[in-house]
């Protein structure tokens, strides 16, 4: 018996093992991904570089935060991307009245664009993907009609590139801004009644409404968040840029919903983390940067990325099927 | 094959998972055209067994020794070469197209390319009049209900020539009277040579059907015996390891007139109409009927997860509106549906988030930030005081077994300190010491003023834990037994409809 016992501790061990490498397998990646690029070139692993790629990805960082939420959800917001795009686009047009009025107003539009998705998804109850795939055409149309096609340009007063470009004590401001948007929306997941009902809903809205959890208000709040994100995002977006045209936001969609499925939140809903996002945003930035350094030609970085993304997807039907197992 | 052969012997069959032994030296002797029982609490290895029989798992140890030859199975192919045909709980039919078309699928007759519909109709016809299966082979699978599936899945096993069929739990899911005419068709086949190995939670149908039956308790045998020889409670004796002596025990009536429930004219168009009664202070109320009648249905729509298009309900003495779940819930009211696994609980969560998730309000700090100290204490306490069995509240309850799992609901919903509480099928496929204890605490919580409503399929669960019993048929209420006029007989003849 006690011969039983003992293999079954080291099996125990080993299972713990196991499960320990397959949970912290994207952290692993990241990791080697470093150590290899570090290795490569000379010109990876210095302040500067490292300062470059954070900056490269933030936006996207902060983008991911909101398609986090979305997707813990069970949903996706194919609009996010749009949603930066017309809330930029009205943050630069109303700049001429002032600094906080740009940017509470581009926040509105984010949360109004959220609405709009989420009255039809969670009220109307009209499938997410063709919602958000119909607002993404209306709010870039919305975008081109109020700036008549033209490429804007933002402020250049210190403060509309503040966020962007600003330094603080040598540190970037914009990495800054990430790593607060990360620990807010991660406290809004972990730590507060709306982020566990969005867990419950996500994972199982028919348990979650005998759970008298009112299933409908919690989706519509996830999207509303998004679009809320969306619109912060865009006020960074044009304190980095100082040329805003729309169009010019559309590619970001694909590069955020990379990063959300590449940290392992899943596409079934109700399990995923703003820290599993934080290290799919890692990865895709490590990536992202060392295809410039190694000036891979930009068809092949759009190839790299289309792979990285059905890899991305891969691993959560892996991650799914183990799910099923276990139970 | 000579009378001392045969068909089927498994000897010293072990099976270790990491952690558990879940099969350890089971043995058991088949014979040709014999019904044999495999009974147990859950977790004792039934599945474990099943599973190793069907090719899904293959034995660590021991021998299977199939018309007399030793042999392995080593997946669901070579069970089925051998003959070896499951039924699982779930039917695993294609239900858009029809009752010929699943019998035949994957090997329907051809000719030249083309498919032989007239051949595939007459030779289906042809097996469901052999087994004297009353179906039409044109009806579309999705149309038919439970049982009928049932039977083509049967008919389905028996055309592919099946020496054995494995039959898990297939009275879970359908009526009394369907369960007399499986009866039949497995005794038509057991005629025709076929063997069947029946497992069931329900002993009494062991007693109707099977001719040898074998008790498994912690993944072994603990006895394998002739059906008349032995009879049902030492059967659960063996189950259980111990004499559990009555199953329910004495029915401790708290003579209180408060009313803490009452209905009034209930009325959702084509499902249910004019229900009308009222729950005492301390009472169990039965709902009691045919799957399907409307008992469900109406306990939904008072929790407020269906709509009601007419009547009125009144909570201790005050008239409420309820338009959903969380009207019911605050207005003191607690609900654990039948379907455990999707509706009860979230698998997902772990057993402290699952406890806590009506609670949210309470446990979050001056802040609104949940406190995961104020949480697991308050896990902690339920997981002490029903005693429910988990290496620790963060276990996934997904990992729970079903009994554990239905404790873990009923503290999440008494969390509140409802009123009243309805539980939907509260022991379905549940073992019978984790029944026992449920029972037990639903009395309890009976006792200390709570007013309980049970919908309920099992009859003795029913007689012995209510008070009072409401009869549904057909979305009315036919009739109303006291506790002292309750049988069995009673129960059946008034759903049935023979009043």
């Amino acid at each position: 018996m006690s011969d039983i016992d003992a293999t079954a501790r080291s099996m125990n061990i080993k299972k713990g093992f196991i499960k320990f490498f397959f949970s912290q397998a994207m952290l692993l990646i990241m990791i080697i991904l470093f150590i290899i690029m570090s290795l490569v070139s000379d010109k990876f692993f210095t302040l500067n570089n490292i300062y470059n790629l954070f900056r490269q990805v933030a936006i996207l960082g902060v983008m991911a935060c909101g398609m986090t939420i979305v997707i813990i959800g069970k949903g996706i917001d194919l609009s996010a991307a749009a949603i930066m795009g017309l809330a930029a686009v009205a943050n630069v047009m109303l700049q001429q009245y002032g600094y906080a009025v740009s940017v509470i107003v581009a926040i509105a539009v984010g949360v109004v664009c959220g609405f709009i998705n989420g009255y039809f998804i969670a009220k109307v109850r009209a499938n997410f993907i063709i919602v958000t795939l119909a607002t993404q055409i209306l709010f870039t149309a919305t975008a081109l009609i109020i700036s008549e096609a033209r490429n804007l340009t933002s402020r250049p007063q210190p403060i509309y590139s503040f966020i962007g470009s600003a330094n603080v004590f040598g540190f970037p401001v914009i990495i800054i801004f990430l790593i607060i948007t990360m620990i807010i929306t991660g406290i809004l997941l972990q730590k507060t009644i709306a982020g566990r009902r969005l867990y419950a809903v996500g994972f199982n809205d028919k348990a979650a409404l005998v759970s008298g959890i009112n299933t409908s208000n919690v989706i519509m709040g996830s999207y509303v968040i998004n679009g809320l994100i969306c619109g912060i995002a865009a006020v960074v977006l044009t304190s980095r840029i100082s040329r805003v045209r729309v169009g010019q936001t559309a590619p970001y969609l694909f590069d955020v919903i990379t990063i959300v499925v590449l940290g392992g939140t899943a596409l079934t809903g109700g399990i995923g983390s703003i820290y599993r996002t934080a290290i799919g945003l890692v990865i895709f930035g490590i990536i992202n940067n060392s295809m410039a350094i190694l000036t891979v030609p930009y068809e092949y970085q759009q190839l790299i990325k289309g792979i990285i993304l059905i890899l991305a997807v891969l691993y959560d039907e892996f991650n799914r099927r183990k799910r099923l197992l276990y139970q | 094959m000579n009378s001392n052969s045969y068909l089927l012997e498994m000897n010293n069959i072990s099976k270790h998972f990491p952690g558990v032994q879940a099969l350890d030296g089971v043995s058991f002797k088949l014979k040709k055209g014999q019904v044999f029982a495999i009974v147990g609490e859950n977790g004792a290895g039934k599945s474990t067994l099943i599973k190793i029989l069907s090719g899904s798992y293959i034995n660590d140890t021991g021998e299977i020794i199939f018309e007399g030859k030793k042999t392995s199975i080593r997946n669901p192919f070579d069970a089925m070469q051998l003959g070896i045909n499951t039924i699982y709980q779930e039917t695993s039919l294609v239900p858009e197209i029809t009752v010929a078309e699943n019998i035949f699928l994957g090997r329907q007759p051809m000719r030249g390319g083309k498919l032989r519909w007239k051949q595939m109709y007459d030779d289906a016809k042809q097996i469901l009049s052999d087994l004297s299966i009353n179906l039409n082979p044109r009806s579309i699978v999705s149309n038919l209900s439970a049982a009928q599936q049932q039977l083509i899945e049967i008919a389905k096993a028996f055309s592919r020539e099946a020496k054995i069929i494995i039959m898990d739990e297939p009275t879970s899911a359908i009526t009394v009277e369907d369960t007399e005419n499986l009866f039949n068709i497995i005794r038509g086949i057991v005629k025709k040579g076929t063997s069947v190995i029946y497992i069931s939670h329900r002993l009494k149908e062991i007693f109707q059907i099977a001719e040898m039956v074998t008790i498994l308790r912690d993944g072994k045998t603990v006895a394998t015996m002739k059906v008349s020889d032995t009879d049902e409670s030492d059967i659960v004796k063996y189950m259980v390891g111990r004499d559990i002596g009555d199953i329910f025990g004495e029915k401790s009536y708290s003579s209180s007139d408060e009313v803490v429930l009452e209905a009034n004219n209930l009325t959702r168009r084509g499902v249910f109409s004019n229900i009308s009664f009222s729950l005492r202070k301390g009472e169990i109320l039965g709902f009691s009927g045919l799957v399907g009648a409307g008992r469900s249905e109406i306990v939904r729509a008072i929790f407020g997860l269906d709509k009601l298009d007419s009547g009125e309900i009144t909570i201790a003495g005050r008239k409420v509106n309820i338009k959903n779940s969380t009207d019911g819930i605050n207005k003191g009211m607690a609900f654990v549906s039948e379907d455990r696994r999707i509706e009860s609980i979230i698998q997902g969560f772990t057993v402290r988030e699952n406890i806590t998730i009506l609670l949210l309000k309470e446990i979050v700090s001056r802040i609104g930030l949940i406190s995961t100290k104020k949480e697991s204490a308050i896990a902690a306490k339920y997981v002490e005081e029903f005693s429910i069995k988990t290496p620790s509240i963060e276990q996934l309850v997904m990992n729970l077994s079903g009994g554990n799992q239905q404790k873990v609901a009923l503290a999440k919903c008494l969390s509140t300190n409802p009123k009243v509480l309805i539980l939907d099928e509260p022991t379905k496929g549940i073992d019978v010491g984790a029944k026992k204890e449920i029972h037990t605490l639903i009395k309890e919580l009976a006792k200390s003023g709570m007013g309980v409503i049970i919908v309920s399929s099992e009859l003795p669960e029913i007689i012995g834990m209510c008070h009072r019993v409401l009869v549904i048929r057909e979305g009315k209420l036919i009739k109303q037994f006291g506790k002292d006029e309750l049988t069995e007989e009673g129960l059946m003849h008034a759903a049935v409809g023979n009043v």
